[in-house]
């Protein structure tokens, strides 16, 4: 009899000891197939803008960069790529006054860039327009985008992917909102009138459809003037208009404004940390942070918050079940070398960065899979079983290649912006350890002198 | 029924105590069935009322047979004068949690408030506490074990940790004071210095906080209240209490091991150590030893490098006041009355005056302050160990007055003794007039209202606004915002209250000069442009004490394109206000943060000008406006 119980004994302790230790089974041992839809159940697409791929990272190391083949024959054209250096700001503050754009972003120029799949036309295109064309050849690298390539060193980067229209953020962002731009190839007033009435019909329109939560956290969100969207007062030609409109969309469609329940989706910036925190983050969430990279804002800021919202995803209790896509909208006006394929009349639009951080993801892994805003689109569609939005749906790749489901989620590193050593503080182990000392050693003393009371109160009555 | 279920429960508790308790409850019923029986009114009131909540239970007994024991207690107290005493008592212990508890959480915590508390939440396995304080800091963490305790009741709090350390600590430490002194020289003397101490500015302002030095005082006074009641005690088992109390105080903060020599030295001086058992000598020790190991052990087995770390600072650190400090602290915040009576109530333990506790009081006074006079370093809440031995002796000195008040009427016989009473009384209300209302002042007005604060380290009123920037900032920048500052203090507020990190200028890269809980800046240009830091922090606490690094501070912000994005300022009136952005002209700002992050690191640095260079006013430039969003969600 003493040996099986032995053994049951030791398989009982085993068992505690493994559901103390948070064991659960390899992934590779689940029956139902290791996908996303089993391991992510938490999407945050983080909106940055206004940069292609070679800009940031164009000299990131196996990356298809600015020391590609195809972008040294290109430079042999003529068109020299500039690394950034804060001798340019000055220029590039006086391109942008007032917070304009100092490049070109629009359609006209991207097609002049493009020039037919030549991509060569980055000076002329913006030369053309009066603008400073050899700003279109900065590129960045070292400090200046540190925390940029700090999360591809430790996540997924994608060198191959593209935004979806040869043009500026609103289509674009329609497509990665709605799958389509609904024929939108420039944001202006008139083509936000085209979707501010009507239902137009979006991913967050199905989410709310299908019961799955959802928020766009918008940065900026309380300085939007809500009677201001339902009169169109912010359409008419001579209106100030935030450019809030343009980056999210769904804030010029009256009915986010009407519908409570699709108005409950709209959340500021400030939410986002409280809810990751909380571990409150819905199923799909997009953030439009501020600030963010769009010129010229500082880099160095846009970059502190976007490293802000990864390590606030990093630090969520949800993170084991989080992927985070950190996506630019559209090409800013800046060079890329790579060709966009032509899928149809739209586009695809010029490489953009795009990044992927998860718990899941392959570590410091450069993805060459070709994809565009509509798969990451298609992601959360497929992952939460909504019907398909855009017609591109069915040629979009998945992010299978971006991601290992073997073994365990790993732990978020908090992503450092600088060297700064942090303050030195005991594991919560050690604090726990310190207080157990402290308890032990006044417990005891409490016994020992009520054992003395009682002894002295016994001997004297 | 909840009582006597307790009671019935006895089956739980050991046996001898078990045993005590009955023996206990079992006088308290005779008494009570005696005094029934006699037809004391009251006794046959409580019998029933303890029969109508409990009718069969044992707890109906045991609330009759207490409330016995509360009315033969009452009637001897009236009938022996004790009830006039316990109203006295009653009274100083009111005045003394009026003038603590009046505004006590208008001003959010100081930086040592900040750090303790923020030590509490880390041992409590808070993550926000845990992630920006260290337990393994300069002193042990019996406080701070404590405030663990009521933190997991009540959460992190800081007005329960004031008012926990305030009512436990400061106004225990007026209760035992009176206990102390009363025992050795009589309710006259207990009384007097119960009521100085009840209405000492210095004891009102440091008791009002979550320090170390108020519960240290506490210890302190239960190893001397217990040591006094030891002096005619053959069996030695105050001194093991007494020795229990030293462990506390050292546990709370080091300088409690003063008690050891002091002890040891009234001992030897009052000849008990003759009659002292070498076994309760031993229990004490080995009591000593048991409460105090968990400091050197804590750091020993899990931060072995961290304690040379602390030595080698705490050697180091060069003299930060004059020799005069603690005499000024003392004359600016009790001033020259409460002085003088000190010093003759010294004088006169000394020379004339009877008792047998006048060794202690007197190696109490010695040791502690000789202390603190040698130890180079010197802050403001240092003394507060000795102000019940000073107020004790300010209550003797009070009454040598009165003797010699009596002496020079002596001619009116019959009236000697109550004019000398009288003069007493008027001395003692004259005296706890003009202290009430420098501490009413000082609570209501701040530190200022008895000079100049910086000069003393006050860590008090300065830090006004503290709190609202440490919620401004948890609420409007990312979590990872850094801040940079011109001293450490106000970051350990950002801590607390923002969950934020940040940097200090005035932190010496030399390990010798550096509190090792803090990381130095020795590269500000470098971090800036790394885009490590995010925010430069004016405070006027900090402003005020360092002119460079304030000056220095202020050039970052230039060079950085320092906006103001907010600040908390006091109006004419003295309330605090906020602004996003800057503050109107004709307040006194108290905090001013400034986005740094548009700036170019190509600027030209500008020169400290001699408008930065008075000590005492506190320079920042509000040019720097705030021209927009830039952070702030």
């Amino acid at each position: 009899m003493r040996p099986p119980r032995l053994f049951l004994w030791a398989l009982v302790i085993a068992a505690v000891g493994l559901a103390q230790a948070g064991w659960r089974p390899p992934a590779g041992a689940s029956a139902d197939g290791e996908t996303e839809a089993s391991h992510i159940d938490h999407v945050v697409v983080v909106l940055e803008q206004n940069h292609t791929f070679d800009s940031y990272f164009g000299k990131y190391p196996g990356a298809n960069g600015l020391d590609s083949p195809a972008a040294l024959a290109a430079s042999e054209r003529g068109l020299t790529s500039v690394p950034y250096s804060e001798a340019l700001r000055p220029r590039i503050l006086a391109a942008a006054p007032e917070g304009g754009e100092f490049l070109s972003n629009a359609r006209p120029a991207a097609l002049d860039a493009y020039n037919g799949g030549a991509m060569d036309g980055f000076l002329t295109a913006q030369q053309t327009r009066g603008l400073d064309g050899e700003l279109s050849m900065i590129y960045y690298q070292g400090r200046g985008v540190d925390p940029l390539w700090d999360i591809a060193d430790e996540y997924v980067l994608f060198d191959n992917y593209y935004s979806s229209v040869l043009g500026d953020s609103l289509p674009n962002m329609l497509h990665l909102t709605a799958g389509t731009s609904y024929g939108i190839t420039l944001g202006s007033a008139s083509t936000l009138a085209q979707i501010a009435d009507g239902d137009h019909p979006t991913l967050f329109d199905q989410l709310t459809d299908a019961g799955v939560s959802w928020k766009f956290y918008v940065a900026g969100l309380e300085s939007l003037d809500k009677e201001k969207i339902l009169q169109g007062e912010y359409l008419k030609p001579e209106a100030h208009r935030p450019a809030t409109l343009y980056w999210a969309p769904i804030v010029v469609m009256k009915r986010f404004w009407t519908d409570p329940k699709l108005n409950a989706g709209l959340a500021d910036q400030g939410q986002f940390f409280d809810d990751a925190a909380a571990g409150k983050l819905p199923s799909v969430s997009f953030v439009l942070p501020s600030p963010t990279d769009h010129p010229a804002n500082p880099l160095s800021i846009a970059q502190q918050r976007l490293v802000s919202i990864v390590n606030a995803v990093g630090k969520s209790p949800q993170w084991e079940r989080t992927a985070l896509f950190a996506i630019w909208d559209e090409w800013g006006g800046f060079y890329d070398h790579v060709a966009p394929p032509q899928v149809d009349e739209h586009g695809l639009g010029f490489r953009v960065p795009a990044l992927l951080v998860s718990p899941w993801a392959k570590r410091g892994y450069v993805s060459h899979v070709q994809y565009d805003h509509v798969s990451v689109l298609t992601f959360i569609e497929r992952r939460f079983g909504l019907p398909p939005l855009s017609p591109r749906y069915q040629s979009a790749n998945g992010f299978e290649d971006a991601f290992d489901f073997e073994g365990l989620p790993r732990e978020a590193p908090a992503l450092s912006l600088a060297s700064i050593p942090p303050t030195p503080v005991g594991t919560r182990e050690e604090n726990r350890s310190t207080l157990l000392m402290y308890l032990a050693a006044l417990g005891t003393a409490a016994v020992v002198g009520a054992a003395l009371l009682v002894r002295y109160r016994q001997a004297h009555g | 029924m909840r009582v006597g279920r307790y009671v019935q429960k006895f089956g739980r508790i050991p046996k001898e105590l078990r045993f005590l308790l009955r023996q206990y409850v079992d006088n308290l019923r005779e008494t009570l069935a005696r005094d029934r029986d006699q037809g004391l009114l009251e006794a046959v009131v409580v019998d029933r009322l303890g029969r109508a909540l409990s009718p069969r239970g044992a707890g109906g007994h045991a609330i009759r047979a207490l409330g016995a024991r509360a009315l033969t207690r009452m009637q001897t107290a009236v009938q022996t004068g004790a009830a006039a005493r316990l109203l006295s008592v009653a009274a100083v212990i009111t005045l003394a949690v009026g003038l603590r508890v009046l505004d006590l959480n208008r001003i959010g915590f100081n930086s040592d408030e900040a750090v303790y508390s923020g030590q509490a939440g880390a041992l409590i396995g808070d993550s926000a506490m845990g992630e920006f304080f260290s337990v393994f800091r300069a002193h042990p963490l019996l406080l701070q074990v404590l405030l663990g305790g009521l933190f997991s009741i009540v959460g992190i709090s800081d007005l329960a940790a004031r008012l926990f350390v305030t009512f436990f600590f400061g106004v225990g430490s007026i209760a035992l004071t009176y206990l102390l002194a009363s025992r050795l020289y009589g309710h006259r003397i207990g009384i007097v210095a119960a009521a100085i101490m009840a209405v000492l500015p210095y004891h009102v302002l440091v008791s009002r906080q979550v320090l170390l030095d108020s519960p240290l005082t506490f210890f302190v006074l239960l190893a001397m209240w217990f040591t006094a009641r030891g002096i005619d005690d053959r069996s030695g088992r105050w001194l093991v209490w007494a020795a229990l109390s030293a462990g506390l105080a050292t546990a709370t903060k080091e300088t409690g091991v003063l008690l050891l020599p002091i002890i040891g030295a009234f001992l030897l001086a009052s000849g008990a150590w003759r009659r002292l058992p070498a076994g309760r000598l031993a229990q004490g020790l080995v009591l000593f030893a048991l409460l105090v190991a968990p400091y050197p052990l804590s750091r020993l087995l899990l931060a072995p490098h961290n304690g040379s770390s602390y030595l080698l600072w705490q050697i180091s650190r060069p003299p930060n006041h004059e020799a005069d400090y603690f005499l000024r602290v003392l004359m600016d915040f009790g001033g020259i009355v409460f002085l003088g009576l000190a010093l003759l109530g010294l004088i006169r333990l000394v020379t004339r005056y009877e008792g047998k506790g006048n060794a202690l009081i007197l190696l109490w006074t010695v040791v502690f302050m000789s202390f603190f006079q040698i130890w180079p370093t010197k802050l403001f809440p240092y003394l507060m160990p000795v102000i019940p031995a000073l107020c004790i002796g300010a209550a003797i000195g009070l009454d040598a007055c009165a003797g010699w008040f009596a002496a020079a009427v002596s001619a009116w016989r019959r009236l000697q003794w109550p004019l000398a009473r009288s003069f007493v009384a008027l001395m003692s209300i004259a005296l706890a007039i003009y202290l009430g209302v420098a501490s009413l002042s000082i609570v209501r007005n701040g530190p200022e209202a008895r000079g100049q604060p910086f000069q003393f380290d006050v860590e008090v009123h300065d830090f006004a606004g503290g709190r609202e920037f440490g919620l401004w900032a948890k609420e409007h920048t990312p979590p990872d915002a850094r801040f940079l500052t011109i001293g450490p203090s106000i970051g350990n507020v950002l801590r607390f209250y923002g969950h934020r990190e940040s940097v200090a200028l005035s932190v010496s890269p030399d390990p010798r000069y550096r509190n090792p809980a803090y990381v130095p800046v020795p590269n500000p240009d470098l971090w800036f442009r790394e885009n490590g830091l995010h925010y430069i922090v004016w405070d006027f606490y900090s402003a005020e004490r360092s002119v460079f690094y304030n000056a220095s501070l202020m050039r970052y912000a230039r060079k950085y394109g320092g906006a103001v994005v907010y600040a908390v300022y006091e109006e004419p009136d003295g309330t605090l206000a906020t602004a996003t952005g800057a503050p109107p002209q004709g307040v006194t700002p108290r905090v001013v943060v400034y986005d740094a992050v548009g700036g170019d690191p190509l600027v030209e640095i500008a020169p400290i000008s001699e408008s930065m260079t008075t000590r005492g006013e506190a320079n920042f430039d509000l040019n720097l406006s705030f021209t927009g969003s830039v952070l702030g969600p």
